[in-house]
């Protein structure tokens, strides 16, 4: 995968966070992230070919959500942050 | 379902935890940049007060002929480190400044908001990818931000000395004038009031930089783990529920 300017882990760990509190659209994702139309589809296909984010039909409009999966991967990315900080 | 419940919990909770702890790093960011403000102010304020007494003839400059400079060497030297402590505090302003107005941005994604069940906030990702993004701009191979921060806290100590060595040579200038003495010694308190702050906050802002740098790695890491999962295995990270 081809990331540019931003880094994998600041593209995945965002987009598993916005697509955590809601079904979000692609328009959506593009618009939150600022990212190219192909770099948010590349990422998104990654992300569900991992089971992190699950792609749903809401009245004929594809969304995306993260999974508990995701949800977990996202988690564990707070606890890593969260121990840092904890660390005297 | 309990488990899930359980997972959400905790999923909430760190988000909570982070959320604190981000709001507490970008206090400490603003604090300092108000500040450095604060003192930048101050010193502009200084400059104004010499140009004055100069003008009005209580201070001079010492003109030395014989070197044709304009004022004799110390008076060169001090108005050049001013000048320099200017200028680094205006690179300072608009490097904390650059910081807060993106850190500020994520976390006001938080605010207006309503909880759902499954998470609090949108913002935290945003608000450590905004340090990364510092890092990455600031990190070339030679000058990483660490030693940028160290320069300023370099400055950032100096300066107090040299305020108090500039007023120790301007309070007798104004003794003729009441009100000027009074500015003076407002002036000379105040900047030195804020020199404390900025110090402090230097030293603070060291520390939580020295924090991040060796975070970035780990999270790369992370992503280094989501590339390797396939989409079968299901509990991926805990090292203790592996055999």
């Amino acid at each position: 995968m081809s990331f540019s300017r931003r880094n994998k882990f600041e593209i995945w760990s965002e987009v598993l966070e916005l697509c955590l509190r809601a079904k979000r659209t692609q328009t959506w994702l593009l618009r939150k992230t600022r990212l190219k139309t192909s770099m948010i589809r590349e990422t998104l296909q990654f992300l569900i070919s991992r089971n992190l984010i699950e792609q749903l039909n809401d009245d004929d409009i594809i969304k995306y959500h993260t999974t508990d999966r995701g949800e977990e991967a996202l988690k564990r990315f707070y606890t890593l942050v969260n121990d840092y900080f904890n660390l005297k | 379902m309990e488990k899930i419940e359980n997972e959400k919990n905790g999923l909430i909770q760190s988000q909570k935890s982070l959320y604190t702890k981000f709001k507490r790093i970008n206090q400490l960011f603003k604090i300092h940049f108000f500040s450095l403000i604060l003192f930048f102010l101050l010193a502009i304020g200084f400059i104004i007060l010499w140009t004055y007494l100069l003008v009005i003839g209580q201070a001079t400059t010492g003109l030395s002929q014989r070197y044709g400079l304009f004022g004799n060497v110390v008076t060169i030297i001090m108005t050049t480190i001013l000048f320099i402590l200017i200028i680094q505090l205006g690179i300072q302003i608009i490097f904390y400044g650059l910081f807060i107005i993106r850190g500020n941005r994520s976390l006001k994604q938080v605010k207006g908001e309503k909880r759902t069940d499954t998470a609090l906030y949108d913002g935290i990702v945003p608000f450590i990818t905004n340090f990364y993004a510092f890092f990455n701009r600031f990190s070339k191979e030679k000058t990483t931000l660490i030693k940028l921060v160290h320069t300023f806290l370099f400055f950032n100590f100096i300066s107090g000395f040299y305020v108090v060595f500039l007023f120790t040579r301007f309070l007798d200038v104004g003794n003729g004038n009441f009100i000027i003495n009074i500015y003076m010694i407002i002036l000379f308190l105040s900047m030195l009031a804020f020199w404390l702050m900025n110090l402090i906050t230097s030293i603070k802002i060291r520390n939580e930089i020295v924090k991040w740098e060796k975070l970035f790695p780990k999270l790369e890491e992370w992503a280094q783990e989501l590339e390797q999962f396939s989409s079968e295995n299901s509990i991926f990270f805990d090292k203790e529920e592996s055999p």
